[in-house]
C-alpha cells in the first residue's frame, strides 16, 4: 500500500508527491483516519439505543423506546403510549443526555500523525511539486530571464517616472527590481519567479488601465494567450486581467498547493509562457520608450481636441455598432499614425472593413479627425472619439470615450443633464455600455430618436434593435 | 417505526379527523382511573397487603387466576370476596377436601319432576359457575377434582353429561394452599401448577400491620366493601391489558431469559445445568409478559418496562421454575436465582 501511494497520488494531473522521507507520517495519517471512520461509524447510536438511552437517564420506564416501536394508527394503548411520550419528549434536551461525541483517541492520531507529517516536511525539504511548474524550454536559463526581468525593472522605472504615470507604477517597477535581484542571486526557483511575476504583470496592466488603456490592452493580451490577437475594450481590459492573474498568494514564494491546481489551470499559469511573456512586455516597453523618446507627448488638452472634426453621418441602430464603429475608428487612428501593436492595427482594419461593408446598408464608416495625426498612439487612446452625426435630423452628435468603469457614473449625470428631446446641435458624450446601460431612454431617443432607428425589426429588452 | 410526537405536532385533531389529539391517553386514564379507585376500596379493608393485592389485581387484568399460597387465618378469603364485592363480580368458595368430587364443583345433571309429573333432566350447575372462585386449599382434593377445577380454568367451559356449558365472563380462580400442613394433600403437579398465571405468597403480617388488622376486625364497626367496578369494566380493562405495547428488546430478552433458565439449551449457564431441574416454559414466558402488560397498566403506564418485569417475575415464574435435588441440597435460592438469570437477559438487550 506504501508503496502504491505515490503512483496514486500523482495520478492523472502528473502530481508527483515525494514521499519518500514522509511515507511513515503518511501511514500513521492514513491508519489514524481510517480508525476514526471505523470508530465513529460503530459509535453513532441508532435512534432506538438513543431512546432507551433517554429512557434510562431519565427514568421513564421504556417509553420513547416502546413508542418508536408504535404506529399511531395501531391500539388504543399506542396511541395513548404516542401522546404520552411526545409529551414528555418536549422536555427532553437529547443532545445533553446522550454521551455521544467525537471520538477523541482517533483524534489525538490524527493530531499527531500531522505533527510528524509536518516536522518531516521542515526536516527533510520534502515538498509537493507539479511537474508541468517545471521550466522545460532551455533558452529561459535563470540568468536569461533574470536580465529580462532587471530590463523590465527598469522600463517601468522610466515609465514610472512619467508625471502621467499612475501611482502604481512605482512599487510595481520596485517588486519587479526586488524579483530581479533575488532571480539573480538564485534566492528563488524559476516557477516561484513565473508566478510572481505573473502576479506582477497583472498589476501593471490594473495600474495601466486608467492611464494608458492601450498598454492595458497590450499586457492584457500578452497575460491571456488564449485570447491573445483578439481586440478587447478598456472596459474588459480589468476583468481580463482579472482572469490572468491570479489572486496574490500569501507566500508567493512556495508553489502552488494541490488545491489550487484548477485555479492555476484556468489561469493558464506556466513558467515558460510567462517568461515568453516577459520577452515580448520587455519588447512592448522598449518600443512605447523609443516612440516616447522620438515624438514627445503633444499633451492635448481636452479642450483644443478636434470638436466635429471627425465623422460622417450615420447612426446607430444597436450599442454594438456604436462599440464596433468607435473600436474601428480608434484602431484606424492607431494604423494611421504607425502605432504599436499590428495585431491592434490589423483588427482596426478589419473593422474598418466591416463597417465599410456596411454602407451599403446606410451606414458610412468614421472617418479619424485629422487631430489624430497630431497625438501620439498614447494620448490618443486617452482622447475622444467624437462621432459627428450631424446629417441626423436632430443634428445632434456623440462622442464615443474610452472612460474606465470606474468613471461611468459622474459621466452619465453630465449626459442625463442635456435637454430632452436632444436639441440640435448637442454633443453628448457616450460611454458605450455604460451610457447604454444607465440611459437606455437617451440613448434610445438619441440613436433611434424616431423611435424606430434606421432599420426595421424587433426591438430588445433594452429597448434597442 | 414512528416518530415521538408524530401524532401531538401541532393541530388539535388526529390525521383520520376522527379523534382529537390526546383523546387516547384521556380515554385510557378514564379507565385505569376506576381502576385505581378499586385497588384503594381494597386495600382500605385488607390492611397491610398491598403488594398482594397489586398481584391479585394483575392476575385479574390478565385474565389469568392466581394460586394464593399462605399459613391460614392471613386473610385470603377475605381479600377474595373483597375483591368480588369491589369488582362487582359473582362470587363462590367451593371448600377442597378429599372427598370432593368433580360433580361438586362443575354441577350435575338432576331430574326434575314438572307439575304434571313428568321427569326431566336438568343441569344443576356447581360453583364454578360463578365469576369469581375462591378453591379453599385446592391440594386436598383429589387429582381428577383437582383437574376439573382446572380443566374449567383453562377452557373456560365445563362439560356435563356430554353437554358443554360456557363459564361466565369474566372468569377468575383463586385457589389457596396451605404450605405447611401437606398431609394428607395431593400437590399439584407441575403441569397443572402452570395454569396459574401467578402464584403469590402471603406474607406474615409486620407488627403495625397486625396491630391494624386487629383494630379493623375486632371492633363494632364493620367496613363494606363499596362496588367500584362493574364485569363489563373488567373485561375492557382485559382488553386493554392485551393492547399494552412492549417493546422488541424486551421481548427479545424474555425469550433469551427463558432459553437461558432451560438447562436443556446451548445458551443455559453452568448453574443452570447443575442446579436446575426445570427452567421456565414458554407458558412462563407468557405469563411473564402478559402479568408486566397488565402491571403497567395497574401503574398508570401505557407500555411496559423493564421494571414491570422485574416486579412480576416472581409471582409469574416462582411456581414454573424447580430446583434439582443437588440445587436445594446447596440452598440455591430458586427465586433469586429467577431473578438473576432475567437481569442478564435484560442487561443484555440494553
Amino acid at each position: 500500500m506504501i508503496a502504491l501511494l505515490p503512483e496514486r497520488m500523482a495520478g492523472p494531473s502528473q502530481r508527483v508527491l515525494e514521499t519518500g522521507p514522509l511515507r511513515p507520517a503518511l501511514v500513521v495519517l492514513g491508519l489514524a483516519c481510517l480508525a476514526s471512520a471505523v470508530r465513529t461509524a460503530i459509535g453513532v447510536p441508532s435512534v432506538t439505543r438513543v431512546a432507551r438511552w433517554v429512557d434510562r437517564r431519565l427514568g421513564l420506564a421504556d417509553r420513547l423506546g416502546t413508542a418508536l416501536e408504535s404506529s399511531n394508527e395501531g391500539s388504543l394503548m399506542e396511541r395513548a403510549l404516542l401522546e404520552d411520550a411526545a409529551i414528555r419528549s418536549r422536555a427532553i434536551d437529547v443532545a445533553g443526555l446522550v454521551p455521544f461525541r467525537g471520538v477523541r483517541w482517533p483524534a489525538a492520531l490524527l493530531a499527531v500523525a500531522s505533527l510528524s507529517l509536518a516536522l518531516a516536511t521542515t526536516w527533510t525539504g520534502a515538498r509537493i511539486v507539479d511537474d508541468r511548474l517545471a521550466v522545460t524550454d532551455d533558452s529561459f536559463s535563470p540568468a536569461s530571464v533574470a536580465a529580462s526581468l532587471t530590463r523590465l525593472s527598469e522600463l517601468v522605472q522610466e515609465l514610472a517616472d512619467d508625471e502621467r504615470a499612475p501611482e502604481g507604477f512605482q512599487p510595481i517597477g520596485r517588486a519587479l527590481a526586488d524579483l530581479a535581484e533575488r532571480a539573480t542571486s538564485g534566492a528563488i526557483e524559476p516557477a516561484s519567479v513565473g508566478a510572481e511575476l505573473q502576479e506582477l504583470l497583472g498589476q501593471l496592466a490594473r495600474a495601466a488601465a486608467d492611464s494608458d488603456p492601450i498598454l492595458a490592452e497590450r499586457l492584457a493580451d500578452l497575460l491571456a494567450p488564449s485570447t491573445t490577437g483578439t481586440s478587447i475594450t478598456a472596459e474588459e481590459a480589468p476583468f481580463r486581467f482579472d482572469a490572468a492573474s491570479p489572486p496574490v498568494s500569501q507566500q508567493p514564494t512556495q508553489a502552488p498547493a494541490v488545491g489550487e491546481e484548477q485555479g492555476q489551470a484556468a489561469s493558464g499559469f506556466d513558467p515558460n509562457e510567462i517568461f515568453r511573456t516577459l520577452g515580448e512586455v520587455v519588447t512592448e516597453l522598449e518600443q512605447r520608450a523609443r516612440q516616447t523618446s522620438e515624438e514627445p507627448s503633444p499633451q492635448v488638452a481636452e479642450a483644443e481636441a478636434p470638436q466635429g472634426a471627425i465623422g460622417t453621418s450615420t447612426y446607430y441602430t444597436d450599442r454594438d455598432e456604436a462599440r464596433e464603429a468607435e473600436l474601428a475608428a480608434r484602431r484606424e487612428a492607431l494604423r494611421q499614425r504607425g502605432g504599436a501593436g499590428s495585431e491592434v492595427a490589423g483588427a482596426a482594419t478589419e473593422s474598418t472593413d466591416e463597417a465599410g461593408a456596411m454602407a451599403g446598408k446606410g451606414h458610412q464608416p468614421l472617418d479619424v479627425g485629422a487631430a489624430g495625426a497630431e497625438v501620439g498612439a498614447l494620448e490618443h487612446a486617452r482622447e475622444e472619439i467624437r462621432l459627428d452625426l450631424a446629417e441626423r435630423p436632430e443634428g445632434s452628435r456623440t462622442a464615443l470615450l474610452p472612460e474606465p468603469v470606474a468613471r461611468l457614473e459622474a459621466a452619465a449625470q453630465a449626459i442625463t443633464a442635456l435637454p430632452r428631446p436632444v436639441p440640435a446641435g448637442a454633443e453628448a458624450v457616450t460611454l458605450r455600455d455604460g451610457y447604454a446601460f444607465l440611459h437606455r431612454d437617451l440613448v434610445e431617443s438619441y440613436f433611434l430618436p424616431d423611435g424606430r432607428g434606421g432599420r426595421e425589426g424587433k426591438t430588445d429588452g433594452n429597448g434597442f434593435r | 417505526m414512528n416518530e415521538i410526537g408524530s401524532s401531538t405536532n401541532s393541530g388539535s385533531e388526529r390525521r383520520d379527523g376522527t379523534a382529537p389529539i390526546g383523546s387516547a391517553r384521556a380515554e385510557v386514564d378514564a379507565r385505569l382511573a376506576g381502576l385505581g379507585r378499586a385497588r384503594e376500596a381494597v386495600a382500605s379493608i385488607v390492611v397491610g397487603q398491598e403488594g398482594v393485592i397489586d398481584e391479585v389485581f394483575t392476575a385479574l387484568l390478565a385474565g389469568g387466576h392466581v394460586l394464593i399460597e399462605s399459613a391460614p387465618g392471613l386473610g385470603k378469603t377475605l381479600l377474595v370476596r373483597t375483591l368480588g364485592a369491589v369488582c362487582g363480580l359473582e362470587f363462590s368458595r367451593i371448600q377442597f377436601t378429599p372427598d370432593l368430587m368433580p360433580a361438586d364443583i362443575t354441577g350435575t345433571v338432576a331430574l326434575s319432576h314438572d307439575e304434571q309429573g313428568n321427569v326431566s333432566t336438568r343441569f344443576q350447575p356447581g360453583p364454578v359457575f360463578a365469576q369469581m372462585v375462591l378453591t379453599d386449599e385446592v391440594n386436598r382434593a383429589t387429582p381428577k377434582t383437582q383437574s376439573a377445577l382446572l380443566e374449567a380454568m383453562q377452557e373456560r367451559t365445563v362439560t356435563v353429561a356430554g353437554r358443554r356449558y360456557e363459564l361466565p365472563e369474566p372468569f377468575f380462580v383463586l385457589a389457596t394452599q396451605n404450605p405447611i400442613e401437606m398431609e394428607g394433600t395431593y400437590v399439584l403437579p407441575e403441569a397443572q401448577v402452570d395454569r396459574f398465571l401467578l402464584k403469590v405468597v402471603l406474607p406474615f403480617p409486620s407488627q403495625a400491620v397486625l396491630e391494624s388488622i386487629i383494630d379493623a376486625t375486632t371492633g363494632a364497626r364493620t367496613h363494606v366493601p363499596e362496588r367500584v367496578l362493574t364485569p363489563a369494566a373488567i373485561q375492557e380493562l382485559q382488553a386493554l391489558t392485551l393492547q399494552v405495547p412492549i417493546s422488541g428488546h424486551l421481548t427479545s430478552a424474555v425469550a433469551r431469559f427463558v432459553r437461558s433458565s432451560q438447562p436443556t439449551t446451548e445458551v443455559a449457564s453452568a448453574k443452570v445445568q447443575r442446579y436446575v431441574r426445570f427452567g421456565v416454559s414458554p407458558r412462563g414466558a407468557q405469563a411473564l409478559v402478559l402479568a408486566a402488560k397488565a402491571r403497567a397498566l395497574l401503574s398508570g403506564r401505557y407500555a411496559v418496562a423493564e421494571q414491570d418485569l422485574l416486579v412480576v417475575a416472581l409471582p409469574a415464574l416462582r411456581h414454573r421454575f424447580q430446583l434439582n435435588f443437588e440445587g436445594q441440597a446447596d440452598g440455591v435460592d430458586a427465586e433469586a436465582f429467577v431473578l438473576e438469570l432475567l437481569r442478564e437477559a435484560l442487561s443484555g438487550s440494553a
